[in-house]
Formats: structure tokens, C-alpha cells, sequence
């Protein structure tokens, strides 16, 4: 998993160091991948931006000045853990924008789990370990980006390939209906050689009371479905229910 | 013997002192305990996103310093280097950069309005989607750079030197571009309405689908540039050159 950030990252040294000046070598940015579970606060990569108390996954919170803060924000029921979300440093991405390095930029714009928007947070424990963190996607994109955001969760499978994933799919409840006739509903997890967990929720489908058109009207609705993934990686011994 | 030994001993101490003193106001500039840093080495330095309003960093070495999305308004930047650095989403409104050295520097989406900045050296400074309105930019040398979409409404450019910029879809009304020299630049679809070019040189550029709206170009130099499809009412070209143009529509007065 850190190699694979290392690559990620000399990726971009090699990209942009075909056309920037030397400094380019000094640019990287870490990623929700980069943390490392089972290490203090003070000792996760940074730096990132706009940290604030989390809210499973949703929108930030109360903003606070790093990680060494997570006792400020209230322990979450679900996993007795404190949650603290963040965004991406942009510095990569204008730097590529200046240099007219589209294809970079477009790679590094925004907080992204691959190429997928997504609202990342850290999950700490009473006493400042990093125990997890969560990768949900992030609805406000454009309709395209909202459209395929269930399909972050194959690509949130290739990024845990040393354990097994074992699925389930679940038949639709009352008053959901496909997307036209396809529909996801998979719960997945995994569980690495060092005892680490993920889990995995994708789904894809129109929830109750909603529809590509109108019943009575005939109109075409947009983005009237859920399209989203959301991954959880814990530490070993951390992720069930407290 | 002794009295030669304690002259270059006072020699060495009173050259040393100023070396000492700027490794003490580096130090603290560096630890964010001061905001003023003159005449320092700040070469490569990281301040990315540090607030540095009214920051004295008079002839400081900046050169391909980290500055991303940094706050430099009212900053006193005049005659430092700040070759290559990295400007992108910094804010240096009202900032002083008379004589700076701007070379190559990065300056993508920043804000340098009402800056100042004289006789500063923008040599193939990437300034896209920049905003400069109503900077003093009387002298500068912006030859070679890039300010695509870049916004300069009222900006002052006289005596400027802008070969071979690119500068698309720019916005330069009621700039004043007199005695400046914008030859070889690229300036399509990019705004001048009202703007004043005369004693310019506007040779071999490319003003494409650019507009002119009253602007002035008395005693201008237009040969071997392009006009198609330009907006030209109200244009004055009294006294203009114009061997070779092509595509200039002059409104009939």
C-alpha cells in the first residue's frame, strides 16, 4: 500500500519534471493511503488542508487545526472512534495548471480516491492512534462524476489485493428500482495478512420515491438515484461495532 | 604585530555582523516569529499558505521559493528575487514589487491588484487567470510569458516590454499600453476596449477576433499583424503604421 503511494508520487515528480523547473522535485502530496494505522497523530503525513470533525463519512464539521485535535471531536457510537475529515493539498494542482500540464492537474484537482471525488477522514482512537479511515464519495461533483461514483469501489478493490474480498449482494427492498436495468448492491470486506480490515458498501440504484421520470409528468429527472462507495480500513483489532 | 592581528580581527567582525544578523531574522522569519525578513536568503523556502500581509521582504532572495496560496498583500517586495517561485493563489494585493525579479515565477490565479510594480522583471512569468487590475506595471519586461485569460482592466503598461507573450482571452481594458512593445504576442479573442496604445509596437502579433473598442493606437506600429475578425469601432489610428496587416477593419468616420 506505501509503495504504492511512493509510486503514485514519483509519478508526478517524473510528469511534471519533464517541464518545471528543479523545485518540481520538491513537490508531493500525501493521501488518505499514505496514513498510517496503528501511529500517533503527530506522526501521520501532512500536511493536508481544512481538517474538521467528521461526520460518518459526510459533510465536515467543527473545524480544528490537525489530528492532534481528534479528542476535540465527539467519539463516533458506531466505532468508538474519533473521526476527523480533511481535504488534499491543491499545490500539485496549480503547479501543473501554470505549467499547462492538463492531464496532471486533472489527475491531482481536488480530494480524489483515484479518480473519484470523495470526502476522506481519519479515525483515531482515545489516546491518538490512528485505528482507520474512510473514503466516501463525495456527492457534490458534476452529475457525470455522481453518475459513475458506485464504480470507485472496484477500483477500492485493486487497492487491497493481498487479501480475499468476500462479497454479498443483496436483492432490492421495497421501492427500489435499477437504474434503467442494471443495480448494485454489494456489501464486500477483506481482511489483509497483518490483521487489517476493509470494508466495502457500494450501491447503485433509485432509492424509494425516486425514478428517471416523472410518473405523472412524463419529465426527465436528473440524478434522482444513489450512485456511491464507501470503504472503511481499520487497524487490526478495530472496525466492529463498539 | 598584535595591532595588525586586532585590525583584521575588527576587519573580519564588522563583515560578519550583518551575516550574523541576517541569520537571526532568517531564523525567525523561517520559525513564523517575524514577518520581515530584508536582504534575506529565502531561496526554496517552503510558505506555502503563510499569511506575510505588510511582510518587509525588501531585496530578499526568493528565488523558486514555495509561496502556494500564501498571503503577501501590502508586502514590501521591492528589488527581491523571486525567480521561479511558486505564487500560484497567492495574494499580493496593494503589494510592492518595484524592480522585483519575477523571472519564470509562477503566478497562476493570483491576485496582484493596485500592486505595484515598476520596472519588475515578468521574463516568461506564468501568470494564467491572474488578476492585475489597476497594478502599476509601467517598465516591466513580461516578454515570453503566459497570461492566458489573465485580467489587467486599468492596469498601467506604459513602456512595457510584451514580446511573444501569450496572452488569449485576456482582459486589458483601459490599459495603458503607450510606448510599450507587444510585438510577436499572441492575443486572441483578448479584450482592449479602451485602451491607449500610442507609440506602441504591435508588430507580427496575432489580435485575432480581439476587441479594439475605442481604443486608441495613434502613431502605433500594426505592421505584419493580424486583425480578422476584430472589433474595431470607434479605433483611433492616426498616425499609425500599418505595412502588411491583415483582416484591419477601419471604421469610417
Amino acid at each position: 500500500m506505501r509503495a504504492a503511494a511512493i509510486l503514485r508520487g514519483g509519478g508526478v515528480a517524473t510528469l511534471i519534471a519533464v517541464a518545471a523547473p528543479a523545485s518540481a522535485q520538491e513537490l508531493d502530496r500525501p493521501d488518505v493511503q499514505d496514513l498510517v494505522l496503528g501511529a500517533g497523530a503527530d506522526a501521520q503525513p501532512g500536511p493536508f488542508r481544512e481538517y474538521a470533525c467528521g461526520t460518518d463519512g459526510g459533510p465536515a464539521s467543527i473545524a480544528v487545526a490537525g489530528f492532534d485535535e481528534f479528542a476535540r471531536c465527539p467519539k463516533e457510537s458506531g466505532t468508538g472512534l474519533h473521526e476527523i475529515a480533511f481535504r488534499y493539498d491543491d499545490e500539485i494542482e496549480y503547479y501543473a495548471l501554470a505549467m499547462n500540464l492538463k492531464p496532471v492537474a486533472d489527475r491531482y484537482g481536488g480530494t480524489r480516491f483515484g479518480s473519484f471525488p470523495v470526502i476522506v477522514s481519519a479515525l483515531f482512537d482515545d489516546s491518538g492512534i490512528l485505528r482507520g479511515y474512510r473514503v466516501v464519495t463525495d456527492d457534490r461533483g458534476t452529475v457525470r462524476e455522481r453518475r459513475i461514483a458506485y464504480a470507485m469501489g472496484v477500483f477500492a478493490k485493486a487497492q487491497f489485493k493481498s487479501g480475499q474480498w468476500t462479497c454479498s449482494s443483496e436483492p432490492l427492498g421495497e421501492g427500489e428500482t435499477p437504474l434503467g436495468n442494471q443495480f448494485v448492491k454489494e456489501d464486500c470486506s477483506t481482511t489483509m495478512p497483518g490483521g487489517q480490515t476493509a470494508k466495502l458498501r457500494v450501491r447503485l440504484l433509485h432509492r424509494p420515491g425516486q425514478a428517471a421520470v416523472d410518473p405523472f409528468t412524463g419529465e426527465k429527472r436528473v440524478g434522482q438515484y444513489e450512485s456511491t462507495a464507501r470503504l472503511e480500513v481499520f487497524d487490526a483489532g478495530w472496525g466492529s461495532e463498539r | 604585530m598584535r595591532r595588525a592581528l586586532i585590525v583584521i580581527a575588527m576587519l573580519f567582525l564588522a563583515a560578519s555582523a550583518p551575516l550574523a544578523e541576517d541569520g537571526t531574522a532568517r531564523a525567525a522569519f523561517l520559525a513564523g516569529t517575524s514577518n520581515d525578513c530584508p536582504g534575506c536568503d529565502l531561496s526554496r523556502a517552503n510558505l506555502t499558505y503563510r499569511d506575510l500581509s505588510g511582510a518587509n521582504l525588501e531585496g530578499a532572495n526568493l528565488t523558486k521559493a514555495r509561496l502556494h496560496r500564501a498571503v503577501l498583500a501590502k508586502a514590501n517586495l521591492r528589488h527581491a528575487v523571486l525567480a521561479g517561485a511558486n505564487l500560484n493563489l497567492t495574494d499580493l494585493r496593494f503589494a510592492d514589487l518595484s524592480n522585483a525579479d519575477l523571472s519564470g515565477a509562477l503566478l497562476y490565479g493570483a491576485n496582484l491588484s493596485a500592486a505595484v510594480l515598476p520596472h519588475a522583471r515578468l521574463i516568461d512569468a506564468r501568470t494564467q487567470h491572474a488578476t492585475l487590475a489597476r497594478a502599476d506595471m509601467s517598465g516591466v519586461d513580461w516578454s515570453g510569458g503566459d497570461a492566458t485569460e489573465a485580467r489587467l482592466p486599468g492596469a498601467i503598461l506604459t513602456g512595457a516590454t510584451l514580446t511573444n507573450i501569450h496572452a488569449p482571452q485576456a482582459d486589458f481594458r483601459r490599459v495603458e499600453f503607450s510606448g510599450a512593445d507587444l510585438t510577436g504576442g499572441t492575443f486572441f479573442e483578448t479584450v482592449f476596449s479602451g485602451a491607449d496604445f500610442s507609440g506602441a509596437r504591435l508588430r507580427d502579433a496575432d489580435f485575432r477576433q480581439a476587441r479594439f473598442e475605442n481604443a486608441d493606437l495613434t502613431n502605433a506600429d500594426l505592421s505584419n499583424s493580424q486583425f480578422q475578425q476584430a472589433w474595431t469601432q470607434g479605433i483611433v489610428l492616426d498616425g499609425s503604421i500599418r505595412d502588411n496587416v491583415v483582416g484591419l477593419r477601419i471604421p469610417t468616420k
